[in-house]
């Protein structure tokens, strides 16, 4: 698209042979001519975008009615405004305004009539309460900044728009609590947004990739959420959200290892409840990736380790298998990967069928051809169940991911190459800062205020305005 | 350039990742299943005085669910690795110690020291010493491992589960690998451990092995070995005693009793002291409290009853007392450690004693007392 | 990704920084040694060592006080100029570096020993120094982080040792003068190099926040909670062994272990050793921050960043190096004659010169 500004012409055919030009002659642009008080004028619009319909009502009839008026009483019923600048025109045609050209005018109008095809505002899938409020962001930013206004009615909420790509813009927004949020944090995220240099954006994903301080980590740095009610509750904690136009997920900004932890169900249960849980997610994360690695180590290094019976369990069922732990385990959670991923790509009426050749045919058979052991099933068996423990999606595969090297490590050292990769899992968390801030607070560094709402969550009367407020830790 | 560090990062990840896999060929490892376990194993020395070592090995079902089986085995050598590898190069190769059970040691070996049998158990770091029963089988270990089976059981199984019931009846102290390593280097302690012995078809209890130094030096029958494990401040959860006792009733009748001293409050005193001529006196003091748990009579126990059956009871015990301290000091073993005592709150003193000749000089006073505190549910 | 922006440290992390970089693989051995000079006083002989090491930290700390905002390697620059301070420099890298080594071998020794026999050295080494590079790179907050996250460790490690309290007998440590004054005091110089890691305060001191009295209070504490921690184990070691026994065993610590069967794991020492490998790892890294540190002074370098893949590669080769057991103890003694001199000597001249020069200095003006 040409980036030389244009004045509109004095004449309408200009003007449209310009936009059509402009728009390389699409088929889907209309004119419509619309004389007015004699002189001509034109109508122009993109019928794709645009509800025809509006037009047809409150612009076309109200000329065919009204030629005695002054033009812009004409267009009462609708928003509209007067502009000069014709690629400013074609911006507006293709959000959905329609133009108006007469003839002779140096100026030319732009309505706004864009079509609504919304989808309704429903539960997010994938972030599921039990209680709690069942709405969720939809593909309409402005819809999104309603539902979080709905959540916040303070004027500390404050929204700033920005706009992204270059070829094809895009409304980011950033949404954050003026007296909660630290001034630094939304200075850095403003200045990362805006470094964003990109022709198009087409998704979340892509700010999120841009934005990130480390890219090569495999652990998110930015939260994710389609749920208003998060949103909020992390807003008044002092994050900064991040919309964009045409997708339903928020980012909040900054993250931490833990906030991947928690879901919104934790504060609608009771506090004793919601600690026990949080503890079970605790032993999920650390089985999630560490139990293959645990199992190989120990039967390929430290048997002594096993008590008696328990080392003639695993002994005898094992004496049949092949092939190395490692190269079992290996194999197993391949396996394990390929039903998942089958699994997510198929509709769900034949998932079904992939659990059931998954699980019962595969997992049966494979131990019955003697490929891999029951022990073996069972350990992988845990650790997918323990994964998905995990609230985030995106946490969820990046520990799912590490239990690959730990495995390598394991039959590498043993025990101590477990607590080498760990080692190293550990320093890298330590290492990583989501937004200037420390990724692994509260734990380190230490919080004890933080601490509260972590491992197990204290009532909400001990942690309230407290929990992970970012101001700047070390 | 931040991006080029990364990226240097990342490549050196990558070459780990490629070079651990490429030495998958690894140095520690040792499969589970290759492996081949000794749970049982026995020493003896022969007539040629080299070591024989007997083995008994678990072999892994080749079915799953199936129980496991045993084979025994037995080689010679100069000492016990030498045995060892002996072993190995008879039977299946990969022979390990990981989780052995005890080890039994025939008279023999006790008769010429224990230490050097011992040795390797404790350099070994993968020789496990913690759960490791040392036992001493009268004749030849070998003898009563190849057996193979005892009824149902595989003769380890059986030996270790005979050794730790009876430890709960308090009749064999506890005692482990690593216990005895620290009684084998105290010159302030000694050591007592299991004497079993096979008769017929089965493997029956002897009593206590008393030890000096690293020398077997006599035996204690299991009667004497319960007291003496209680004076010793241990305690299973029973301990038996059946006395016959006088009730001093006007028709003089004797009945046996049965009184169950475990799981009940033991206080113990045990006290060291030098009189100024430098003799040692040692006071053990024992009160126990008991539980009748059979008393056939024709009489209930009554509370004035009870009192007669506590005064009897205790001078019986403190009687045997008294022959279980004669014979371990007869055996030189300072089992309750009197040596240590005085190692640690006299330590002039014991410069000056030559305590394997001295300790049979220590005076002495046992004394047990017995209170009857439960008649069970009838009186 | 922004340029490296050093940012202080809290007191916390100051605290558990020296904790860490005390706390190494000495310990292990420790009870042994201790038993040979002083039998059942090396506790004793512990506390005397602590309150050396008070002495010691006092000395750095005043030679700090004196120049607000400088570390070490500023202060050689400051007081022997552009050429003798490049030259202290180069020996106390020197130093960090053969200490760095000296505990990363020891390390990987004990490692070797316990348990894995057959793995070559170079191959333990090797990912000991992947591990303490990934960190040593990293600026002292990341480190300081990472050390906060490791000290929760010891708290299995401290409930590991408290286990063996319940075979313990404390007549085996009885009488604690048996070897007599003089012996325990001797005793407290083989108790020295477990103590090292304390001077690396002369590196980090500036970086951390508080006055000067709160930093000294927080360095104290430290060597007063790693002298604890010492006496404690040391006396459980001595509880649970005989003297004549402790001889035979050089790592008393993972022998207690070993003789400790729990629940379901029958073998503790297993678990042991590689926990308390993450906190030997800490110790190694601190050597090698502060070595690749005074790097980035001597050639003026806002980063220590690029430095640290060169001190560790020394450090690696410097580990290889020795093949026999003697080779090691040469080692051990070089580095524990080389603190001496590093951080009582050459510290206390310092801080006599810049005494002088303050004298002089303030005389005229």
């Amino acid at each position: 698209m040409t980036n030389r500004t244009q004045t509109s012409f004095t004449s309408v055919d200009q003007n449209s042979d310009y936009i059509e030009a402009a728009l390389f002659y699409t088929n889907d642009l209309k004119k419509r001519s619309i004389s007015f008080q004699g002189r001509e004028g034109m109508v122009l619009y993109l019928e794709s975008i645009t509800d025809t319909e509006l037009i047809e009502r409150n612009v076309i009839i109200p000329f065919s009615r009204n030629q005695d008026k002054d033009l812009p009483e004409l267009f009462t019923t609708l928003t509209f405004s007067l502009e000069t600048e014709l690629n400013q025109g074609i911006q507006g045609l293709l959000e959905g305004s329609c133009l108006y050209f007469l003839e002779g005018m140096s100026e030319f109008y732009v309505l706004l009539t864009p079509a609504k095809y919304e989808r309704s505002i429903s539960e997010p899938e994938n972030e599921g309460v039990i209680r709690g409020p069942h709405n969720g962001f939809i593909e309409q930013m402005k819809v999104n900044l309603y539902l979080i206004r709905k959540q916040i009615a303070s004027p500390n909420l404050k929204v700033r728009y920005f706009t992204l790509g270059k070829t094809v813009p895009k409304q980011v927004s950033l949404v954050y609590m003026e007296n909660t949020a630290n001034p630094e944090l939304v200075k850095i995220v403003e200045a990362r947004i805006q470094k964003i240099s990109l022709d198009w954006i087409l998704s979340t994903g892509f700010i999120q990739e841009l934005t990130e301080d480390n890219p090569f980590s495999i652990f998110p740095q930015l939260i994710n959420t389609e749920r208003p009610d998060h949103t909020s509750t992390y807003l008044l904690d002092g994050y900064v959200a991040i919309l964009l136009d045409g997708d339903p997920t928020a980012l909040i900004v900054p993250a931490s290892f833990f906030s991947f932890y928690r879901t919104p169900d934790d504060y609608n249960n009771r506090w004793v409840i919601t600690s026990f849980v949080r503890f079970i997610r605790l032993i999920g994360f650390v089985t999630a990736f560490q139990l293959p690695a645990l199992y190989i180590a120990t039967v390929s290094f430290h048997p002594n380790v096993l008590p008696l019976q328990l080392f003639f369990t695993i002994q005898g069922s094992l004496t049949r298998v092949p092939f190395p732990p490692l190269i079992e385990a290996m194999l197993l959670e391949l396996i394990f990967e390929l039903l998942r991923e089958a699994g997510l790509r198929l509709p769900s009426r034949v998932g079904q069928t992939i659990g059931i050749v998954g699980g019962l045919v595969i997992g049966d058979a494979i131990v019955l051809a003697g490929l891999v052991s029951y022990t073996m099933i069972i350990v992988v068996a845990l650790t997918a169940i323990s994964s998905f423990l995990i609230p985030s999606n995106e946490m969820s595969s990046a520990i799912r991911f590490l239990r690959f090297p730990l495995m390598i490590a394991a039959s590498l050292f043993g025990y101590i190459g477990i607590s080498f990769g760990l080692t190293l899992i550990f320093i890298h968390l330590c290492k990583l800062e989501s937004f200037g801030q420390p990724y692994f607070r509260p734990l380190s560094p230490l919080k004890s205020q933080g601490l509260k709402d972590t491992f197990v969550r204290f009532p909400i009367w001990s942690i309230r305005k407290s929990t992970s407020n970012p101001k700047t830790d070390k | 350039m931040s991006c080029r560090i990364k990226l240097g990062t990342i490549a050196l990840a990558v070459l780990i990742m490629l070079s651990s896999l490429s030495l998958t060929g690894c140095w520690d490892r040792e499969y589970l299943k290759d492996l081949h376990l000794a749970y049982g194993v026995g020493f003896d020395i022969a007539n040629d005085g080299k070591i024989q070592e007997t083995v008994e090995l678990i072999i892994p079902p080749e079915i799953e669910q199936k129980s496991t089986t045993s084979e025994i085995h037995t080689s010679y050598g100069h000492n016990l690795r030498s045995a060892s590898n002996q072993l190995r190069n008879r039977v299946r190769g990969n022979i390990r110690f990981l989780k052995n059970g005890f080890q039994l040691l025939g008279k023999s070996v006790a008769e010429q020291g224990l230490y050097s049998n011992l040795d390797v158990n404790f350099r070994d770091p993968s020789n496990p010493t913690s759960n490791v029963r040392v036992i001493i089988a009268e004749g030849k270990a070998s003898d009563m491992l190849e057996q193979k089976t005892v009824g149902e059981l595989k003769v380890g199984e059986f030996i270790t589960q005979k050794i730790e019931s009876l430890e709960e009846m308090s009749v064999f102290p506890k005692e482990t690998l690593d216990t005895v390593f620290r009684f084998l280097k105290d010159p302030g302690q000694d050591f007592a451990l299991p004497y079993i012995a096979v008769e017929g078809d089965e493997i029956i209890t002897r009593g206590l092995a008393l030890f000096s130094d690293q020398y077997y030096s006599g035996m204690l029958n299991p009667d004497q070995s319960i007291l003496l494990v209680l004076l010793m401040g241990q305690q299973g959860k029973n301990a038996r005693f059946t006395k016959k006792i006088d009730l001093g009733y006007p028709d003089n009748i004797q009945e046996y009793i049965t009184i169950n001293v475990g799981l009940k409050k033991t206080k113990r005193k045990f006290k060291v002291s030098v009189s100024a001529d430098g003799s040692v006196e040692v006071h053990l003091n024992l009160k126990l409290q008991a539980i009748v748990e059979e008393f056939p009579g024709d009489r209930s126990l009554k509370e004035k009853d009870l009192q007669k059956v506590n005064q009897a009871l205790s001078e019986i015990l403190t009687k045997e007392a008294e022959s279980v301290v004669e014979e371990v000091q007869k055996a030189n073993c300072d089992i309750f450690g009197v040596g240590r005592k005085l190692i640690a709150y006299h330590h002039n003193v014991w410069k000056d004693k030559n305590w394997s000749k001295d300790y049979r000089k220590v005076q002495f006073h046992p004394k047990v007392e017995v209170k009857i505190i439960d008649t069970g549910i009838i009186e | 990704m922004v340029a490296q922006k050093e940012k202080m440290i809290t007191k916390g992390q100051l605290f558990l920084f020296i904790i860490q970089a005390q706390i190494g693989v000495g310990i292990l051995s420790l009870p042994s040694k201790l038993n040979e000079t002083a039998k059942g006083g090396g506790g004793l002989s512990v506390l005397v060592a602590g309150a050396i090491t008070q002495f010691a930290i006092l000395l750095l700390w005043l030679l700090l006080k004196n120049f607000p905002g400088l570390n070490l390697f500023n202060i050689c620059l400051k007081l022997g100029g552009p050429i003798i301070g490049s030259l202290l420099i180069i020996v106390y890298i020197g130093y960090f570096i053969l200490l760095g080594s000296n505990i990363m071998l020891s390390a990987v020794e004990v490692l070797r020993r316990w348990m894995l026999q057959t793995t070559p050295r170079w191959a333990v080494l090797g990912l000991f120094s992947i591990m303490t590079l990934y960190l040593a790179r990293e600026k002292l907050t990341v480190l300081a982080r990472f050390y906060t996250l490791a000290s929760l460790l010891f708290i299995p490690l401290f409930l590991f040792i408290c286990y063996g309290l319940t075979q313990a007998h404390l007549e085996n440590m009885l009488p604690l003068l048996e070897k007599g004054v003089w012996n325990i005091v001797k005793g407290a110089k083989d108790t020295t190099i477990s103590m090292y890691g304390f001077e690396l305060m002369l590196i980090i001191y500036p970086l951390s926040e508080g006055t000067d009295k709160q930093k000294l209070l927080t360095v104290s504490l430290a060597n007063l909670f790693v002298t604890l921690f010492y006496v404690f184990v040391v006396s459980t070691c001595l509880m649970f062994f005989n003297s004549e026994q402790m001889k035979m065993i050089p790592e008393p610590v993972i022998y207690l272990m070993k003789s400790l069967s729990f629940f379901i794991v029958d073998r503790a020492d297993i678990l042991f050793l590689p926990i308390w490998a993450i906190t030997l790892v800490c110790s190694i890294v601190s050597y090698c921050y502060a070595a690749s540190f005074g790097l980035s002074v001597l050639f003026r370098r806002k980063s220590h960043r690029n430095f640290a893949p060169f001190v560790k590669i020394t450090t690696f080769m410097i580990a290889l190096a020795p093949v026999t057991s003697v080779g090691i103890h040469l080692l051990d003694t070089a580095s524990a004659y080389a603190a001496y001199l590093f951080i009582g000597g050459l510290p206390l001249v310092m801080l006599i010169i810049s005494q002088f020069i303050k004298r002089k200095g303030s005389g005229p003006a």
